[in-house]
């Protein structure tokens, strides 16, 4: 039996992540009552958050359709009026159960960017690295700088997002607006260069399937940058929206991962020791802020802004050739593989197995997995109006909570 | 000469009743109570005035204040006799003690003599005592601590009697002027009666703690309360006192209705929260009884005027009012077997329980043209004109005190609105029936409506009774305005002109016309019924009462001590009158104390209480001889 | 505050001239392709037959350029209900029946200064029961077939539902249609649509031409 049958996840265990999802799993019990005194390690089957009781407790039951939430997912809020006590978080509504196992790696390779349209080029990207390392395709540097490229794209879009989102929960609507005006830019940059605003079709097989001239993109996306550089600094003046969201959904724990990570001091960062793109040959600096709360997330992700530019000027005069893809239906795969990226939101880690060039399995552990289990962490304490900064600060995605068969 | 005796005897006949029964006894009360309301309606509108003495130690008399408030006492007996013949069926000593308590307080009304007066007192206590006492308490504190406040007020009164009797050398009262310290002394015990803070615990504790019947709640927040005021008012007609008694009051006022209307909000009990909510009442009659006196006392008779008529607005609004709110949490209590408001999914489906719960809460809360609502108005505009008219102290008290009753006023509505919402919210009774209870809360809260919609022609009415305060009368502050006819608008003066006006009778209209137009509108569409949309699931998240106000006991912790518990996931709140932690320190450190003293001194289980009764008997004795 | 209203001036107008003049940024791979005349190809959605596109199952991912060319018009939507009582205050509610978070990013779009959906009367209602049109997509999740129904039920009428993207129309490549549970008036071709697609649909169905 495959281990990977029962588990819809990965843990961490040494060099390794997993995450273990789905109840009666045999190696759940064994990989907790092992790990369960790690401070670093977390393990997550399902459930976010706990159950508060108490004579006035009740649940303050907000989701799964609201017009607060941008996506389908239900919070158990446990108060007594005020207060959130605890969160009980369920995503599994919209849990859309894609099918992976027996598909083709064309077909697989289409829905693994439909897994989370915003990170849709960090996926395909670790798909095509597993796949790429199981057919020998080489390591061609150029396609490698071409993915980053996408990918801190991508990423600015995702944190311009985020903070958008932030700014608007906090009543900064003429920041957020703006913020969101210069998401459009973007996206639209990116639109003109890859023909897709969300790089789905884009990332092909050892190549891209388009030609795509990225010739001047890092000046455009620079003048982004700089004006998003502009109007933060604007929004940093408002006592408003730095006392709203300072000191709320703090959280700090060592299983933490991404802009969560290190706004709460911890210095990660899988950019450094991904084993699919060269990051290594580009200098790159990683904004740490301390505190752990929702204002330190939003700093990182403005830091982070800022160097994905440079980054893209970096890669930008890098690039010279990039190849065509090649089809995949004409290779025979097999074997298994993992990767890892940082999405915007943190650490994701992909598993596939390949028989026949067949998907035989597919792990993913989303970075929004620990995000979620943060936020059900953090906000216990808080009061109810915090709950949209805590939520929109972790940048969760609950699209890519859901399994996969 | 023979209209007190007859008064007198009406109020007896329902205690003689008992004789043929429970609901007889009710009946008697109902009936001849509605009678007195009548009589003495007329007798103040003809400003009737009698006295009649009997050797040195006897008076009794009747005049407008006498009248007025007999007038609003006994409407209020007989809806709360109407509302008990369903209610309490067959408890007897709980109606006798209830009807003693009425003609007490009659006779205290009657009373123009110390001796007099302190009977009929210490009779309205002790029937109070045992119309908790006979019931099943919760703990050894309650009785003793209601019995040692309610002594104790006798004893401010006994004390305040003594030293006017050793200035002026008579038991009957006379007119003054009196030392204001000792007046002070003896309105302490009035204040005691009302629940002032910090006194307050002796308007709620026999009404929460001693778990009162409705009727007795009725009584001892309703009336007791407004008997209170009438004696005070009473001592005021007779000592005439000055701005240091004004201010105090005023002071005490303010501090006791912002306090109270906080702690109201956070109660969750459905007659704590009512109870809470009479001293925070007490608190605005308060204020405006001391601004009366400042008024007077500075040669503004106009704006005395004003004052005491809005005052007398407030004691008939408010007792009408309360006693209504009090047949809502009873018909509440009753249908879910819970004193806690947060158990409620409503207390019944009758128009009359929701109809007469919204007028009476409404006014409690402050809301235009209700009864409240002009009390406020009334008592917001004399501190306006008082804190423009006044030397700098006396402004700066008057905006300190409209501050506090202005945010108190405020916080109020959260605690009405709360035991209304939840009170009237679904129903825990299945079919729908009216019946005696429903109807008497009804007519409760058409009367709260009328007193405010027709509040002008009450003022006017009650001029007889200002008149012999002040000497103006209340005729100069009714009248008319562009479209609104002569005695529908209530004006306010302050020596420069017209201050403020408001006609409460077309406020009502013009809500009545700008609704019944949005009904004539909305009949048009068609009503569509969906069920509630919570997020796409069926489950129905219910907002518990407790969580509707937790937001005051998390930002105003200093005020509640709230206390946030955790164990595991077992989470608990908890808020504390701060007041009565230290009485219950006290009492007990007094119970230990006179526990100790029993044993050494006297050897008996009862020591503390026995030793309190031969202390309260020895002062009284020492008075009599004296 | 002044500092954030001379931004605004110096930054100018943002807002789109759409609908009175052609969009000016169009994601060309999320509209119709269209046979070059010569090339056979096979679509993974299996979205073309006889080299007719069916744009319902087409999922923007591009892989037929060689063979097609997408025609660059944002008017894709089918439009089979139209409510005329709309044209000057539409609230639409947007229901996430399982996405991949993409289409409602882009319609949450529709609000930024740039397409500003406010400006022509079109707002965001934050529960059914006040909306007047459902902006359903994703594919239909099993968790979210009730919750869907129950919206579709809370909409006063007159009502209309809108299916948007692929996979809410056909299922895309990922799961089941939504028309499975409802019927949609008017369906928004695309994967994403773009939000110009949106826009025109959602003034399509008002009756703007």
């Amino acid at each position: 039996m495959n281990p990977g049958d029962q588990i819809t996840g990965r843990m961490r265990s040494g060099e390794k992540q997993f995450v273990l999802r789905g109840y009666g799993n045999p190696l759940w019990s064994e990989l907790r009552s092992g790990e369960e005194k790690r401070e670093d390690f977390m393990i997550c089957d399902g459930r976010y958050g706990e159950i508060s009781q108490g004579s006035d407790v009740f649940n303050l039951a907000y989701g799964p359709s609201t017009g607060g939430l941008e996506e389908s997912v239900r919070f158990n809020i446990y108060t007594y009026g005020e207060r959130i006590l605890s969160i009980v978080a369920e995503p599994h509504y919209k849990d859309r159960r894609i099918v992976m196992t027996g598909t083709d790696p064309v077909t697989a390779l289409l829905r693994i960017e439909r897994i989370n349209g915003s990170y849709s080029p960090f996926y395909s990207t670790l798909f095509l690295t597993a796949l790429e390392s199981l057919g020998d395709a080489g390591n061609d540097p150029d396609l490698g700088y071409a993915r980053i490229l996408m990918n801190e794209t991508a990423r600015m879009v995702d944190h311009l997002h985020v903070i958008g989102r932030l700014a608007e929960g906090a009543a900064q609507r003429v920041a957020s607006h703006q913020i969101f005006a210069l998401r459009e830019d973007l996206l639209r940059i990116v639109s003109a260069r890859f023909g897709h605003r969300y790089f789905f079709g884009v990332n092909g097989y050892a190549g891209l399937t388009r030609k795509v001239d990225f010739k001047g993109i890092s000046v455009e996306i620079e003048r982004v940058a700089s004006q998003f550089r502009e109007i933060w600094l604007k929004l940093e003046e408002s006592r408003i929206f730095v006392d709203r969201i300072q000191m709320t959904a703090t959280v700090r724990k060592p299983w933490l991962l991404g802009p969560a990570a290190r706004g709460a001091g911890y210095r990660t960062d899988s950019r450094i020791s991904s084993n699919g793109l060269p990051y290594g040959d580009l200098d790159m600096q990683i904004p740490i802020h301390e505190s752990g709360d929702s204002l330190s997330r939003a700093l990182v992700r403005k830091d982070e802004i800022a160097e994905s530019a440079s980054i893209i000027r970096a890669v930008e005069g890098l690039i010279r050739q990039v190849p065509d893809a090649r089809e995949i239906t004409e290779k025979s795969f097999e074997g298994e593989y993992t990767t890892r990226t940082e999405a915007p939101g943190g650490d994701a880690v992909m598993w596939i197995a390949v028989a026949k060039s067949r998907m035989e399995a597919f792990y993913l552990r989303p970075p929004s997995i620990q995000n979620l289990a943060a936020f059900c962490s953090g906000i216990s304490g808080n009061v109810l109006t915090d709950f949209t900064f805590g939520f929109e600060s972790l940048g969760i995605h609950v699209s890519e909570l859901g399994g996969y068969l | 000469m023979i209209i007190i005796p007859f008064l007198l005897f009406l109020s007896l006949a329902p205690v003689i009743a008992n004789v043929f029964g429970v609901k007889h006894s009710y009946r008697t009360g109902t009936i001849t109570f509605s009678v007195v309301a009548v009589m003495s309606l007329y007798l103040m509108l003809d400003g009737y005035m009698s006295y009649h003495a009997v050797g040195q130690y006897v008076a009794v008399g009747i005049d407008p204040l006498t009248s007025g408030f007999l007038m609003i006492l006994s409407t209020v007996w007989a809806l709360a006799s109407l509302y008990s013949t369903e209610y309490d069926q067959n408890s007897t000593s709980n109606s006798l003690t209830y009807n003693t308590a009425m003609f007490a307080m009659v006779i205290l009304l009657f009373s123009r003599s110390f001796p007099v007066f302190l009977s009929a007192w210490e009779t309205m206590t002790i029937s109070g005592y045992f119309l908790i006492g006979m019931r099943k308490i919760v703990g050894p504190i309650p009785p003793y601590v209601f019995l040692v406040y309610g002594e104790l007020s006798t004893l401010f009164i006994i004390a305040m009697g003594s030293a006017i009797f050793f200035q002026t050398g008579s038991m009957i009262f006379v007119h003054g002027p009196y030392n204001e310290i000792l007046l002070f002394l003896g309105i302490m015990g009035f204040f005691i009666k009302m629940g002032v803070m910090p006194f307050h615990i002796t308007e709620w504790l026999p009404i929460a703690h001693g778990n009162a019947t409705t009727n007795g709640s009725i009584l001892f927040s309703a009336t007791m309360t407004t008997a209170a005021v009438y004696s005070i008012l009473r001592f005021v007609l007779l000592a005439e006192p000055g701005i240091f008694l004004g201010s105090l009051l005023m002071g005490i006022g303010a501090f006791s209705l912002l306090f109270a209307s906080i702690y109201s909000a956070s109660s969750e009990h459905v007659k704590m929260l009512p109870a809470y909510s009479t001293i925070e009442n007490g608190g605005a009659m308060l204020i405006l009884l001391g601004a009366f006196i400042i008024a007077s006392d500075s040669g503004f008779p106009d704006i005395a005027a004003f004052a005491l008529a809005g005052l007398m607005v407030f004691v008939l609004a408010h007792s009408l009012a309360k006693c209504g709110l009090f047949m809502f949490s009873g018909i509440m209590e009753k249908a879910s077997g819970s004193p806690e408001i947060k158990d409620y999914h409503g207390g019944s489906n009758s128009t009359f329980y929701g109809a007469g719960g919204v007028l009476n809460s409404l006014s409690l809360s402050g809301m235009l043209p209700l009864g409240g609502g002009i009390g406020e108005w009334m008592l917001l505009e004399t501190l306006f004109i008082l804190s423009i008219i006044g030397n700098s102290p006396l402004s700066l008290l008057s905006t300190v005190v409209g501050a506090a009753a202005a945010l108190g006023g405020g916080i109020s509505i959260i605690s009405m609105t709360k035991i209304f919402g939840y009170g009237s919210r679904g129903a825990h009774e299945g079919k729908r029936r009216e019946g005696t209870m429903r109807t008497a809360l009804f007519l409760a809260g058409i009367m709260v409506f009328l007193t405010g919609i027709l509040s002008t022609f009450y003022i006017m009415a009650i001029n007889p009774l200002v008149q012999e305060f002040t000497g103006v009368g209340t005729l100069g502050v009714i009248s008319g305005l562009l479209i609104i006819p002569d005695g529908f608008l209530v004006t306010s003066h302050s020596p420069a002109g017209l201050f403020g006006v408001v006609s409460p009778f077309f406020v009502a209209l013009f809500i009545a016309l700008f609704s019944g137009f949005m009904i004539l509108i909305g009949r048009k569409f068609r009503k569509r019924e969906v069920s509630t949309w919570n997020g796409g699931i069926l489950e129905e998240t219910t907002l518990n009462s407790f969580a509707y106000a937790n937001s005051l006991r998390l930002t105003m912790k200093r005020l509640y001590l709230t206390r946030e518990e955790r164990e595991g996931n077992l989470y608990s709140e908890k808020t504390f009158d701060a007041f009565w932690l230290a009485v219950v320190f006290l009492s007990r450190k007094t119970v230990e104390f006179s526990r100790a003293m029993g044993r050494a001194v006297m050897n008996s289980s009862l020591a503390a209480y026995v030793f309190y009764i031969m202390i309260a008997f020895f002062l009284v004795m020492i008075y009599v001889v004296s | 505050m002044s500092s954030w209203m001379f931004r605004g001036l110096r930054k100018g107008r943002v807002t789109t001239a759409f609908p009175w003049k052609p969009p000016e940024s169009v994601p060309v791979w999320t509209t119709r392709p269209v046979w070059k005349g010569e090339g056979e190809v096979s679509c993974p959605a299996d979205a073309i037959k006889e080299h007719r596109v069916d744009i319902g199952r087409c999922i923007s991912c591009g892989y037929c350029s060689s063979a097609y060319e997408p025609n660059g018009s944002v008017d894709l939507s089918i439009v089979n209900g139209k409510e005329r009582i709309f044209a000057r205050s539409y609230h639409v509610y947007l229901f996430d029946a399982g996405t991949c978070g993409s289409c409602n990013l882009e319609i949450k779009s529709l609000t930024n200064p740039v397409y500003d959906m406010n400006r022509l009367g079109i707002f965001f209602a934050s529960t059914p029961k006040h909306a007047d049109a459902i902006l359903v997509s994703g594919i239909m999740a099993e968790g979210m077939r009730e919750p869907l129904k129950r919206a579709v039920e809370a909409l006063p009428e007159p009502r209309l539902v809108f299916a948007i993207g692929a996979c809410a129309i056909s299922g895309g490549i990922l799961g089941k249609a939504i028309t499975e549970v409802v019927d949609a008036d008017v369906i928004v071709p695309g994967c994403p649509p773009n939000p110009f697609t949106i826009l025109n649909a959602l003034l399509k169905s008002r009756g703007d031409s």
